[in-house]
């Protein structure tokens, strides 16, 4: 313990200590923070000015008016937006964990050519763009009477997220013990008790990362809400913030459409300030899992 | 003593059953909404598609203009008016490029009736005869009504000049003397009958 303590005030120490090896690592730091940062800035800034004042993006906070909010708030249907965002994406999300955790399972566990057939079989989703395939879907689902409804483009970010997460899955599933499985057998655990309660729980690092990574893809996506849905009561948050999108005869509001884009951000913000923790304790167990 | 077994019971209940309850209410969700939608689901009459019109008059209310001016009911039927869609100089390539696929997907799956663009686009997509001949569609006392504003190529009138369309120019959809629009019917129109309804509504004549 005492080691430990000396060993991390050597470190903070090495790092507080400005030797030119040290100044160059924060250059690219503060580098890096500015990059990622400023058009977050630029964005915040420019939302809270008029139209009169948008003539450089680098004036910075040089007007506070919150007009452009109510404009954005009013004109996109906010609450209604994200109602449909929220349910599109929780249920996309909830299912993608489901089904890919599922399928992964035989993948990773059973060594046959019949499962590894299976696993490239889903991986070769991945080489297909979607966009390219939407003709003969959209074909396929009107076939099927499936109607245009708010939950119409859950079938389609399922479908697309299936062959990432059940490989982002497969993959981490080889790494789970099959000891702590095999215990479970003998204590009398079933097929599904045997997963639920002990294979499940284990992968929470990389449920962690499909969450993240599949529920920001999805929250952002407009492609297919606005191929799949007509009614504007059934739009999601990025279809409304796209109407102050402009073109050559009406050029675009750059402050109501960046305070659409902060508004449209602002559910995804409160929830990762709210789960930052287990977000990122789960991530870190990922670390140094094994 | 009786209120404290209540809560001991739901608090077991939450402990050991919390997630089948949980799934059990996502299930009864997706039933209520399934039934809700299959009681309610409105008859689809027609699908018009205006890319490029830049109108602050909501679909809503083109919906209603046409159902109330061709009879419809409009507790039992609906029309589909799409009207966000960008072909040219959006300020968003990856916007034009999903309003392209919009388009071809509604015409792939005959789902698309009507559809208005600028004459460039319009001329381009007719290469692939996306468009019906209208001559077949409405009658030969329209046709001569709306002569001067036909567009015609090898024989065929493929579509209307949104100039000569009094409805569409109420709604101050395509407005740009510089770049006209034309109207005309998808070739696999599913609903010919309302389609030409529509034309004749656009046409004016549902106006008077």
């Amino acid at each position: 313990m005492a080691f430990g303590k000396k060993k991390d005030d050597r470190e903070k120490e090495q790092y507080l200590k400005l030797t030119p090896k040290t100044i160059l690592l924060y250059l690219v730091i503060i580098l890096f923070c500015v990059i990622v940062i400023s058009p977050l800035v630029i964005v915040f800034s420019s939302s809270l000015r008029s139209p009169e004042n948008q003539t450089s993006p680098l004036a910075l906070f040089i007007e506070f008016t919150g007009a452009s909010y109510v404009r954005a708030f009013s004109n996109m249907n906010y609450p209604a937006e994200l109602l449909n965002s929220i349910m599109t994406t929780a249920g996309s999300v909830l299912i993608i964990v489901i089904f890919s955790t599922m399928a992964a399972y035989p993948i990773g566990r059973i060594k046959t050519k019949l499962a590894r057939f299976l696993y490239f079989f889903f991986i070769s989703g991945l080489i297909i763009p979607s966009q390219m395939v939407i003709v003969p879907i959209a074909q396929t689902l009107n076939r099927l009477g499936v109607p245009n409804t708010r939950f119409t483009p859950m079938i389609m970010f399922i479908t697309c997220s299936l062959p990432f997460s059940v490989f982002l899955f497969s993959g981490f599933m080889k790494g789970v013990p099959v000891e702590i499985e095999e215990s479970a057998y003998i204590d009398g655990a079933s097929l599904g008790k045997r997963f639920w309660s002990v294979v499940f729980p284990l992968l929470q690092p990389a449920i962690v990362s499909c969450v993240i990574t599949q529920g920001l893809w999805i929250w952002n996506d407009y492609f297919y809400p606005m191929v799949f849905i007509t009614k504007k009561a059934q739009y999601s948050l990025p279809v409304g913030m796209l109407q102050f999108l402009g073109d050559k005869e009406n050029p675009a509001q750059w402050n109501i459409l960046f305070a659409a884009c902060v508004l449209c951000a602002l559910p995804l913000i409160v929830i990762f300030l709210a789960l930052q923790k287990q977000f990122v304790n789960g991530i870190a167990a990922g670390a140094v899992k094994g | 003593m009786n209120k404290k077994n209540f809560t001991n019971k739901l608090y077991y209940l939450w402990l050991y059953y919390k997630w089948p309850l949980l799934a059990g209410l996502v299930a009864l969700f997706v039933a209520v909404y399934s039934l809700a939608a299959v009681f309610t689901k409105k008859e689809t009459v027609l699908s018009v598609m205006l890319i490029d019109c830049h109108t602050d008059v909501t679909p809503e209310r083109m919906e209603a203009d046409f159902l109330l001016d061709g009879g419809f009911d409009p507790g039992r039927q609906q029309a589909e008016f799409v009207t966000n869609l960008l072909f040219s100089d959006a300020e968003s390539g990856s916007y034009t490029m999903t309003s392209l696929s919009r388009f071809l997907a509604d015409i792939g799956s005959e789902k698309l009736d009507v559809c208005a663009m600028l004459e460039e686009d319009f001329l381009k997509y007719d290469n692939s005869e996306t468009w019906m001949d209208l001559s077949s569609v409405m009658e030969a006392e329209l046709l001569d009504k709306l002569e001067a504003f036909l567009v015609k190529k090898d024989g065929r009138v493929i579509g209307i000049y949104t100039d000569g369309l009094p409805v569409l120019q109420g709604y101050g959809c395509y407005g740009n003397p510089d770049s006209r629009g034309i109207l005309g019917v998808i070739y696999n129109t599913p609903h010919r009958e309302a389609a030409e309804k529509y034309l004749r509504f656009a046409a004016g004549d549902g106006l008077q």
